[in-house]
């Protein structure tokens, strides 16, 4: 089945836009509605080929917007609570992200399913080091490649070197990630891991004072501004 | 074109020698079988049908030069008693110069010690026809080889040579209405074959083979043009890269060109010899008018080919195979390209742009420039076609000026690819103004040694209309842009008149800038329009500047500066002097821009022009075209440049239509503005403008397209202010310029709206001014009413 790529990707486009309208608004649960109509759009043209097949350049592009749409998805849910939903969605953006054939140059999917099992105090960081350990590996070469200028690429990595209790690994890459960011950026950042940093104080998990130091460093990022 | 009518009118003879006893040539029977051979052809039922009273054969005669020369004339002037209208002249043997450099057709009585004197000279040759077969059209087949290694020194130079000598010698004779045709065993560097082993001559062998077993299914009737093509075929499939590229020319085309006259009828042949020919039944005429009748879902492919290609594997057939292959997404590109320019789309469901076919049409050098109406098509061939594809192997004079032509008329897709031993990454001289072009190749060798051209061709032609689409400055030819983008000024359009300044385009060689230049063509011409123009009443001036683009004062780039002069300047000469591939590829651009054309010159030397030996058929085709002036380097002779002012003065009549004047209106009136408009529509380049400047997904890229953006963040925030505006602006104008109905009613209209909509409020919401906030809440209404939208 041919695909009209270009009318697809306007179409998941607009979506995106209202999802982040509403999201703006606080409107959670319409940004969602958003975002599922643009996934339903895509899955409903059958564009994946075989496993392992050689991949197109229009198969690539929706490839990349089903992996944006759904770690939006991941989390507006998380916003919502529904923490379950949100690791699905997780896990599911994160299969296209670690797809090399679709050169998806993101690891926002990848990163949250990792930690979303610590916000939802289901994990301690300990538990999760093994997957962190891997996440960190991807990342780190993805910075000294095309991530090297994409302020989120080490806003992931300074998480994940926070949540394996590595300070000045961290430190270094949240260093970078403010260098390349806006206030807005950060604030953003700060959330998550203040988010983080209270779930792992609650599992009573030591990891939480060396993401607290994460989140002062942001801070002070901010204020100094 | 003129049938020859019967065999009856034809008449020949034969010369040439198996052995040259009193030199030390070879002996060669194969020369002898040739001959036979060629004169089996003349007397068969198939061929010509001639008699012994019609043909005359001097092939292995022991008389002497004199004694032929006689035989000759007496043979002519008893045939002309009888009328004929057909000379054949056939050689086969060994030919040389002599020390004056003058040619001559070695037979059996040749003495070592004279042999110019004892050999039959071309110059005498040209005297006996002209006198005798003066209202005749003159076939001369020259099937002359030189001896190995005796002959090493001259490999490069005496047969092209002799043939530049035997033309000018022709040329000179010819009465208006009749002509004369070269076909002659090889090209400028190679020399005719006799393989060890083989019953004929290569060149001899593979012509018979044609003419006497044909090569298609039907009977057909060669001109000395097809004969050439044809045995050339024959040869490579034979020989493969060891063959020699036979040459036809015709010196005088009086009455037409004698070449493409059909004369040598073939009987059918159940098996092409020529792979090509069978698959041309693929391949469209690109010079046929109707080729491009259909644009609405075909993709239209147009092949210019070189002359006389040495690959085996013609660059058609790696078109075809590459197509094949690379439909689809070939299709899709071109689909989503010629979409992305229409505001409307199909009516109901389905692809918009949806491309269902494909025409590949070819274009050989050899036929654009045989006529006024044949370059018209041509032009206007290269102009339809969304893909062009050049050999532009050896840079020949006509693929350049096409593609002088295209890269003003198209901004893509064109792919220049280089065959004749070129593989990939090989050195390789490229005219100054192509340096940055991006080659493919399609010789035999880069068949075997790297990524099969067909890989090649395929991924350029389907990357080329994805990059197209994509990059608002794509370019794949130089000068489509800076014709255009002159200034924004109004007199920056300014025509400038010839009393301001004339252009040169010319060579830069130190010699030609030492000699031509400077002793010549500076000072004469700059003086003879001074001397010109004073003759107005009232005048003061300074005269013209006559400039070349090494003398345009300014710090910009050459390529822009060159182009600008090039359109602006009224009186443009272009000067074909070594026939420089740069010059000629200027010389497609400002036919393509300006409708006063070129006045176009050439030196002359000892009688010749000066360009190389070894130039093809379609160099004089196009030279007598556009009508050279001929100068000379030599104190005095002035009379050249007052022609090059009289030409041009003619052409500011309004009633000036000639061949460069032509070229200007048919790229004019034939550019595909649904496919390649004057601008894109408003909103898709406000989006793109926003896009280069802040991608509408950097939100999550995290990555802005903004150079330094990552060491100042003044840069990545002016850019993204910059990028929403023209995002708000887009939608401003959407809101204003379309009714609610045509919005609703153009699904991609309406998409775009309501997402710049969605864009626009949420960068006017983040803003501190109450004017954007409430600029906000009306876009939303607005979106809301227009679009549907939830909220």
């Amino acid at each position: 089945m041919a695909i009209e790529v270009n009318r697809l990707v306007a179409e998941v486009k607009f979506h995106k836009e209202e999802a982040k309208l509403h999201r703006d608004d606080g409107m959670i649960a319409e940004a969602i509605d958003e975002l599922k109509e643009a996934v339903k759009l895509m899955k409903e043209t059958e564009w994946e080929g075989a496993e392992g097949s050689a991949v197109s350049e229009e198969q690539k592009s929706i490839a990349f917007h089903l992996a944006d749409c759904l770690g939006m998805l991941g989390g507006n849910a998380r916003r919502l609570g529904l923490l379950e939903d949100a690791l699905e969605y997780f896990k599911e953006g994160s299969k296209y992200e670690e797809d090399g054939r679709y050169g998806i140059n993101s690891s926002y999917n990848l990163v949250n399913s990792i930690t979303l099992p610590i916000e939802s105090r289901v994990k301690s960081a300990n538990e999760q080091s093994k997957e962190l350990r891997r996440a960190v590996g991807v990342l780190e070469d993805q910075v000294v490649g095309p991530r090297r200028t994409d302020r989120w690429a080490w806003a992931d990595l300074g998480e994940c070197r926070l949540l394996l209790g590595d300070w000045p690994g961290a430190a270094d890459a949240y260093g970078r990630f403010v260098e390349l960011s806006d206030g807005e950026a950060v604030r953003s950042a700060m959330a998550v891991l203040g988010s983080v940093r209270d779930a792992l104080h609650d599992l009573g998990d030591e990891t939480a004072d060396v993401v607290d130091r994460g989140v002062k460093f942001l801070e002070g990022a901010l204020s100094g501004r | 074109m003129q049938e020859v009518e019967s065999a009856g009118a034809s008449i020949a003879i034969i010369l040439g020698a198996s052995s040259f006893p009193k030199t030390d040539l070879s002996p060669n029977d194969a020369f002898r079988k040739s001959a036979n051979a060629f004169k089996e052809y003349l007397y068969s039922n198939d061929g010509l049908r001639l008699t012994d009273r019609s043909v005359l054969n001097l092939f292995d005669t022991d008389k002497s030069q004199s004694e032929i020369y006689g035989s000759i004339v007496d043979f002519l002037q008893e045939q002309h008693e009888r009328g004929f209208e057909n000379l054949i002249f056939y050689y086969v043997g060994h030919g040389d110069f002599s020390e004056d450099r003058d040619y001559y057709l070695a037979i059996k009585s040749t003495r070592k010690d004279n042999s110019y004197f004892t050999s039959l000279p071309i110059k005498a040759l040209a005297q006996a026809l002209k006198e005798h077969a003066r209202h005749a059209r003159k076939f001369l087949i020259l099937d002359s080889c030189f001896s190995g290694a005796a002959y090493a020194a001259f490999q490069s130079v005496p047969l092209q040579a002799a043939v530049q000598k035997t033309r000018a010698e022709f040329a000179a004779s010819d009465v208006p209405g009749r002509g004369t045709a070269l076909l002659c065993a090889t090209g400028p560097r190679d020399t005719a074959s006799a393989p060890p082993g083989q019953e004929f001559t290569m060149f001899s062998g593979a012509m018979i083979e044609v003419l006497q077993h044909g090569v298609s299914a039907v009977p057909e009737v060669l001109s000395l043009q097809k004969l050439c093509e044809r045995t050339w075929g024959a040869i490579k499939q034979q020989y493969g890269g060891e063959g020699v590229r036979p040459l036809v020319s015709s010196p005088e085309q009086n009455a037409g060109d004698v070449g493409a006259l059909p004369l040598f009828p073939i009987p059918a042949q159940s098996q092409s010899l020529d792979e090509s020919a069978d698959a041309s039944r693929y391949f469209f005429d690109a010079l046929d008018q109707n080729t491009f009748a259909d644009t609405s879902e075909t993709v239209h492919c147009v092949i210019i080919t070189a002359e006389l290609a040495t690959d085996i594997f013609p660059l058609e057939q790696h078109v075809r195979r590459a197509w094949e292959k690379y439909s689809d997404r070939i299709y899709r590109s071109v689909g989503e390209y010629r979409a992305l320019h229409g505001v409307k789309e199909p009516a109901g469901e389905g692809h918009f742009g949806s491309i269902t076919s494909r025409r590949l049409s070819t274009l050989p050098l050899s036929s654009v420039f045989k006529s006024a109406e044949s370059l018209r098509h041509a032009v206007a061939a290269i102009c339809k076609a969304d893909v062009a594809i050049f050999d532009v192997t050896d840079f020949q004079p006509g693929a350049m000026l096409l593609l002088g032509v295209r890269s003003v008329a198209r901004r893509g897709v064109t792919i220049c690819t280089v065959g004749g031993g070129y593989v990939m990454g090989a050195d390789l001289s490229i005219p100054f103004n192509l340096q940055s072009l991006n080659l493919a190749a399609h010789s035999d060798q880069q068949m075997q040694r790297g990524l099969d051209p067909l890989e090649l061709l395929g991924l350029k032609i389907s990357g080329g209309f994805r990059e197209l689409l994509e990059l608002p400055h794509y370019l794949d030819l130089p000068a489509f842009d800076s014709v255009r983008s002159i200034g924004l000024k109004s007199d920056a359009y300014r025509p400038i008149g010839y009393r301001e300044q004339v252009l040169l385009l010319c060579p830069f060689g130190d010699k030609y800038s030492f000699k031509n230049w400077s002793m010549y063509h500076s000072k004469e011409l700059s003086g003879r329009l001074k001397e010109r123009l004073r003759q107005q009443p009232g005048e003061e001036m300074s005269g013209p500047r006559l400039v070349r683009l090494l003398d345009i004062e300014t710090p910009r780039l050459v390529a822009q500066t060159l182009y600008e002069a090039i359109r602006l300047t009224e009186m443009c000469v272009i000067d074909w002097t070594n026939l420089r591939p740069n010059v000629i590829y200027e010389m497609g651009v400002r036919l393509a821009t300006n409708p006063l054309g070129g006045i176009h010159i050439v030196e002359e030397s000892s009688g010749l022009n000066v360009i190389p030996d070894d130039c093809p058929q379609h160099t004089y085709d196009m030279m007598k075209l556009f009508g050279l002036i001929r100068y000379r380097c030599k104190p005095g002779d002035i009379e050249p440049y007052d022609q090059m002012i009289d030409a041009f003065e003619a052409r500011l009549d309004p009633q000036f239509r000639e061949s460069d004047y032509m070229v200007y209106q048919t790229v004019g009136t034939s550019l595909d503005l649904a496919v390649e408009p004057i601008a894109l529509p408003l909103v898709e380049e406000l989006i793109r403008s926003a896009n280069s400047l802040a991608s509408d997904d950097e939100e999550s890229i995290g990555i802005s397209p903004v150079l330094y953006h990552d060491v100042n963040k003044t840069i990545s925030q002016g850019a993204r202010a910059a990028a929403m505006e023209r995002r708000l602006a887009a939608w401003l104008y959407m809101e204003r310029r379309f009714t609610e109905a045509e919005i609703q009613g153009t699904p991609i209209l309406l998409t775009q709206f309501r997402t710049l909509g969605a864009q626009a409020r949420r960068w006017l919401r983040k803003s501190q001014s109450m004017a954007d906030k409430d600029l906000a809440e009306y876009i939303g209404a607005r979106t809301r009413q227009v679009g549907g939208a939830k909220r």
